[in-house]
């Protein structure tokens, strides 16, 4: 059949078929009630055969010449576009044959195939998470699978040679835990939240300890709110040195009162008890969390202490209390989350200071990040955030949030204190279980930050 | 001097790039088939969802173009705006001639499925999220077998059959997939059978292999399996083809894919049956002889992630109602701090394991969009639209529940509910792009 004579079939069906149109079994309505016009080109006729119905073997149309994908005044326009964008063209040609020839040799699957199998041999491998300005870091972890799960062990380092060393056994309840933490590039300012910027120190520690901890979660099954009361008791050591930055002034010159050098041996022992009840996908969007604790720092025995101090510590309590609620509206849920932090240590010696490491701290990821990390040390801290989490498309959330606060000698102090204010907002990609990261940024009078965390958004 | 001729020669080799391949004149008729050809997966997202996207932006012809309201139409229609035949991409069926729902049944045929009997499975897929095999059944035909997710019971090889049927009624050209049940001791391994391990290499096929792909897919109360079996195409496979340009080695394809009615107006009949995964890489060309010439014929495969099946999952509710990175969606959000509601988030999920998540009542007929940009709908006027919209209208209730009845699916009210949900999407189409226009054949501007 040639192409006119199929095209005139074509045609002609269809003329036919035109008064038989508007005898559909169900008259379209639209919805709002309104009637329309239905123009159809079925032909009420005899069925075709299968092989009027079978694809073609004819020769296609065609025009005489190939068209062009654009007339000659479009590629005109484009053209110093085109030209500009060369570079880029060609990394696009690049990346467009490596990634075909990445998906033709099963990297990507393979890759899948090897991370999904080291859980299960027993070897964890994920970013670390040392905290703020502490550089690109790793995490080995190994977890034996023959002990199930009894015996974990794991090391993170970065390329700011921050490290932290965790070995824990644990049976049930109860479990024992060794930690090192070396921690070379710190920051302190001065104490109370009236230090200046332009009085940077930079301090290092070095912290070890031993800790027997018996954990116990009450209703977890009961449909109860879930409740769970941790204990610990164990030694603690720490050593503050000089930070270990070339180029900003030592502890112990910008701020000789508070200066390392000085190995503190602690007996530490405390309590806490947390409740939550957070709930919602993907992010936490509607109930409350409580965290209550208290911690005592004393001088241990000469039999557990973990090495020998050459002075005796200060003594102290730690006390603190977290709380966080959420409420959230509309199906992709738009949350509006509250949280605040309390810190209250006490001396057992009125007037002495905690070491540098011990103090509460504020700035980064602590509280108020749009400060930088450690920007604001004293004796106590309070802090509250408001967050707003709303969806940006499928698999984007937005957190917008403010933060405010403060670190204070004693907690009366807050009463007369002007709150220190930090803004910021985040990109959070997700799927429909969880955020799978963030894109921060964040801002304040002295500074803006801009991070990102892979993994451990929530 | 030479420093004037490199620069000219520069020049030119800039404008001969930037001018691109679209210039090229045919390669010329030939006996032979063009080159097979691939497309990155990944690529062709990233493409898609962010490098085209900004250059469609930036692009001063398409602003003059919007400005001026004045769009490319497609390419290779007639005065009366229908596609010019013969189409090796599509061929005019409900629309254009009476089909019966018993055609739309036996679809491109023979619509029988795999013999029943032994079969023996020649290959098999262990990787990925989605296990299968390829059968040769007693009567030599060679099929791929696919299976539903463990907790979607019946979906995505419903949607697979279902869609495909639909589709060949619309006109193009698609596989023969038919729902099957077999049972374990029907399958033999070829001796040549080998599967691709998770690694991706490959390896003989063993029972151990075989019994561990099974085990990764629902068993029926009498311990047969559920599949759906697409027989595979007779002819030369050339790879996907691309929703833009041409294969330039293909001296019949010289229409800009991009510019083509047939792939322009598949909007409407997607967004019709949610085929949300209308992509490069969903094709294929084949190399057939046939009526006494050889020649490229393009088919649409892989219709697992249509109506309410993800292929692994239920489509979730935004699909169709948001790209996978829908820039307009993004900025709404910002500026009204996500208090603009979308409208999928009134949708009602119908609660059918069977079905997944497709409704018809908040369905929007002037908005649907693909998981990420498709080059032709990104091209699509009025008319092509329109032109989708009439074949999509050509379908009887007889027509939608002959191709749903061929899901089997062993609850009625799945059965229902997806012939009512194609109705309403029909409808609501209709309604949106029809509503103005007097008849079939008449041209008309956009």
């Amino acid at each position: 059949m040639t192409r006119n004579a199929l095209l005139a079939g074509a045609l002609v069906g269809a003329l036919l078929a035109a008064p038989a149109l508007g005898s559909m079994p169900d008259t379209p309505v639209a919805r709002g009630g309104a009637p329309f016009i239905v123009a159809l080109a079925d032909t009420g006729g005899a069925a075709a055969t299968s092989r009027d119905l079978g694809p073609t073997t004819a020769p296609p149309w065609n025009p005489p010449h190939a068209v062009p994908s654009a007339e000659p005044w479009e590629q005109a326009a484009r053209l110093p576009g085109r030209v500009v964008s060369l570079p880029l063209s060609l990394l696009g040609s690049l990346t467009r044959h490596g990634l075909l020839s990445m998906e033709e040799k099963h990297l990507v699957p393979r890759t899948v195939v090897i991370v999904a199998a080291l859980p299960r041999l027993g070897i964890i491998v994920t970013p670390a998470s040392l905290g703020d300005r502490t550089g690109l870091g790793g995490r080995f972890g190994l977890t034996p699978p023959f002990l199930k799960r009894a015996l974990e062990a794991e090391w993170s380092g970065s390329t700011r040679h921050y490290s932290r060393t965790r070995v824990r056994a644990s049976q049930g309840a109860l479990s024992l835990e060794y930690g090192y933490d070396w921690r070379p590039e710190e920051r302190f300012y001065g104490l109370s939240d009236g230090s200046s910027q332009k009085d940077t120190a930079s301090f290092a520690t070095q912290t070890t300890f031993v800790r027997l901890g018996l954990a116990y979660r009450f209703a977890a099954e009961t449909g109860h709110v879930p409740l769970e009361v941790r204990a610990w008791i164990g030694p603690r050591s720490q050593v503050v040195r000089d930070g270990r930055e070339d180029h900003v002034t030592p502890l112990s010159v910008g701020f000789p009162s508070v200066s390392g050098g000085v190995r503190q041996e602690h007996l530490v022992y405390g309590v806490s008890l947390e409740a939550d009840a957070r709930r919602g996908r993907p992010h936490w969007s509607r109930g409350a969390r409580a965290e209550l604790s208290v911690e005592q720092f004393t001088s241990p025995t000469r039999l557990l202490a973990l090495n020998d101090g050459s002075m005796a510590p200060v003594q102290f309590t730690r006390w603190g209390a977290k709380a966080e609620a959420g409420i959230s509206f509309w199906r992709d849920p738009r949350t509006i989350r509250f949280a605040g932090r309390i810190v209250n240590q006490v001396a057992d010696v009125a007037g002495q200071t905690l070491a540098v490491a011990d103090l509460a701290q504020l700035g980064g990821s602590q509280g108020l990040a749009g400060y930088e990390p450690g920007r604001f040390h004293d004796m106590d801290l309070m802090v509250g955030k408001v967050s707003y989490i709303f969806p940006l498309a499928q698999h984007y959330e937005f957190d917008i949030h403010a933060e405010a606060g403060g670190v204070f000698e004693t907690l009366r102090d807050a009463h007369d204190a002007t709150p220190k204010t930090s803004y910021g907002v985040a990109l959070r990609p997700r799927t429909a279980l969880a955020p799978l990261g963030s894109i921060n940024l964040d801002w304040s009078r002295e500074s803006v930050r801009f991070g990102f965390h892979l993994g451990g958004v929530e | 001097m030479i420093h004037r001729i490199g620069a000219a020669c520069t020049f030119a080799w800039c404008v001969t790039i930037a001018l691109g391949p679209s210039t090229a004149q045919s390669a010329g008729s030939r006996h032979v088939p063009p080159r097979t050809t691939d497309i990155s997966y990944y690529y062709d997202l990233a493409d898609n969802s962010v490098f085209r996207p900004i250059t469609r932006v930036t692009d001063p012809a398409l602003g003059i173009r919007k400005l001026m309201r004045h769009p490319r139409q497609a390419l290779n229609v007639d005065e009366h705006d229908q596609v010019r035949l013969p189409s090796t991409w599509w061929q005019p069926r409900l629309g254009y001639r009476t089909v019966t729902p018993q055609q739309i049944k036996t679809g491109p045929g023979p619509g029988t499925g795999p013999v029943a009997g032994r079969w023996k499975v020649t290959r098999a897929k262990t990787q990925g999220v989605t296990p299968g095999f390829f059968i040769k059944d007693q009567a030599g035909e060679s099929f791929i077998i696919k299976f539903d997710p463990p907790r979607q019971a019946e979906m995505a090889t419903a949607a697979d059959v279902v869609a495909s049927h639909l589709f060949w009624a619309a006109g193009y050209n698609v596989p023969d997939n038919s729902i099957v049940r077999f049972q374990r001791e029907d399958l033999d391994i070829a001796t040549d059978g080998t599967f691709t391990d998770e690694l991706g290499r490959k390896q003989p096929l063993t029972q151990e292999v075989l019994d561990r792909v099974l085990s990764r897919v629902a068993q029926n109360v009498d311990g047969s399996y559920r599949g759906m079996a697409s027989r595979l195409l007779k002819g030369k496979p050339l790879g996907p083809f691309e929703y833009r340009g041409r294969r330039t080695d293909d001296p019949e394809d010289l229409v800009p894919h991009e510019h083509r009615r047939e792939l322009r107006g598949m909007w409407p009949i997607c967004a019709w049956v949610n085929h949300a995964d209308c992509r490069g890489p969903n094709s294929l060309d084949l190399w057939v002889t046939a009526g006494g010439r050889s020649f490229v014929r393009h088919h649409l495969i892989d219709f697992g992630s249509c109506l309410g099946s993800a292929a692994v999952a239920a489509r979730s509710p935004q699909t169709g109602s948001e790209y996978f990175v829908d820039y307009g969606v993004i900025a709404r959000s910002l500026l009204t701090l996500g208090l603009a509601r979308s409208g999928w988030e009134e949708t009602v999920d119908p609660e059918l394991p069977s079905i997944g998540f497709i409704e018809g009542f908040d369905f929007d007929p002037g908005s649907w969009r693909p998981d990420y940009p498709n080059p032709a709908f990104d091209e699509r006027t009025t008319r092509d639209i329109v032109w989708g919209t009439r074949i999509v209208a050509a379908f009887t209730e007889e027509h939608i529940r002959a191709a749903v009845e061929l899901a089997h699916y062993t609850d009625p009210r799945a059965t229902e509910y997806l012939v009512q949900v194609l109705i309403q999407r029909r409808n609501l189409l209709m309604s949106r792009w029809l509503s103005t226009t007097p008849t079939a054949t008449a041209p008309f501007e956009p």
